[in-house]
């Protein structure tokens, strides 16, 4: 149980808007969604998989798997790729630690320590409320940055 | 680069790549045969040996039915009936709760939340992750021949 998806991309996206890091924001945005993509579609899809595919929503499996991926980009900009593919993981299992649920949530230190814990700060459920908020703020972004970008463009013509 | 440094480079990524898949694989194998928590599953299949065992359930765990003093919860395909207060519980609810097996085949609830919205949280998952793919494929091209994603210019 994690916030939904919309939230993880709008939070990956308002972050690499500063258009100097914006080269890499892919696997930035690809990092903040991937621990949900390695694990969710298998255990919504067939639950008994639930403690097979758990250990993918673990920050050691999710930064091998992130350096896994990285090997498949072009040498010259692999490491670049590897970097913000692994601060996008670090988003979102931040955004994660926030939550809070009845039953045990997240294995922080897996494989080195069962422990459990979380800030509890919401349910997983209540980022629902504000993904109109996030699909805005984004579409906002987007719409300025083109609308700047033509300016520019014709400015230069 | 000369060939044999080129072929040299691909075949220490190819050892790399597969060193990764075999921790990968370990960690998960691993990670299934040593999980320390009980199931509703493992109690199901031997209840005297978990009763009133304080266990986790939330596994896609469904409400088929409100009754007056709980509800019936339906967890991979097994139906196990919950006593205690059923709060604000519907009919097909996505739940997640603490509760205490007992052996006769029921739960004392002893923590309770009702995963509204669940359907649609993973409803709306979809569009990101098929937004980021596009972007993926939108900035990087994928080489078949040398099995690697290059930056489109």
């Amino acid at each position: 149980m994690m916030p939904d998806l919309i939230t993880h991309f709008a939070a990956a996206y308002i972050l690499k808007v500063p258009s100097r890091w914006s080269r890499f924001r892919v696997p930035f945005y690809l990092g903040a969604i991937l621990p949900d993509l390695l694990s969710r579609p298998f255990y919504i899809l067939y639950p008994p998989a639930t403690y097979t595919v758990y250990s993918l929503h673990t920050p050691v499996v999710s930064v091998i798997v992130c350096f896994l991926i990285a090997q498949f980009f072009e040498g010259e900009i692999r490491s670049r790729i590897r970097t913000n593919f692994l601060l996008g993981i670090a988003l979102h299992f931040g955004l994660d630690f926030l939550q809070k649920h009845v039953i045990v949530s997240y294995y922080w230190f897996f494989p080195f320590s069962w422990k459990t814990f979380e800030l509890g700060l919401f349910w997983p459920e209540d980022s629902l409320r504000l993904v109109p908020l996030w699909i805005s703020i984004v579409f906002i972004i987007e719409v300025t940055g083109q609308v700047k970008k033509r300016i520019k463009k014709t400015q230069e013509n | 680069m000369p060939m044999n440094e080129r072929l040299k480079l691909s075949r220490n990524r190819w050892i790399l790549n597969f060193g990764l898949l075999l921790v990968l694989v370990g960690l998960i194998y691993y990670g299934y045969r040593n999980n320390p928590a009980v199931t509703l599953q493992m109690c199901l299949n031997a209840p005297l040996r978990y009763d009133q065992k304080e266990i986790g359930v939330g596994t896609e765990a469904i409400v088929v039915e409100v009754l007056p003093d709980g509800f019936l919860l339906k967890e991979m395909d097994r139906t196990i009936r919950v006593k205690g207060n059923p709060q604000n519980v519907d009919q097909g609810d996505f739940v997640r709760m603490q509760a205490i097996f007992h052996k006769e085949g029921y739960l004392e609830l002893k923590r309770l939340h009702v995963a509204k919205g669940r359907r649609l949280r993973i409803f709306i998952s979809i569009l990101p992750a098929l937004l980021v793919l596009f972007l993926l494929f939108r900035t990087y091209r994928f080489d078949w021949r040398r099995m690697l994603f290059t930056e489109r210019t």
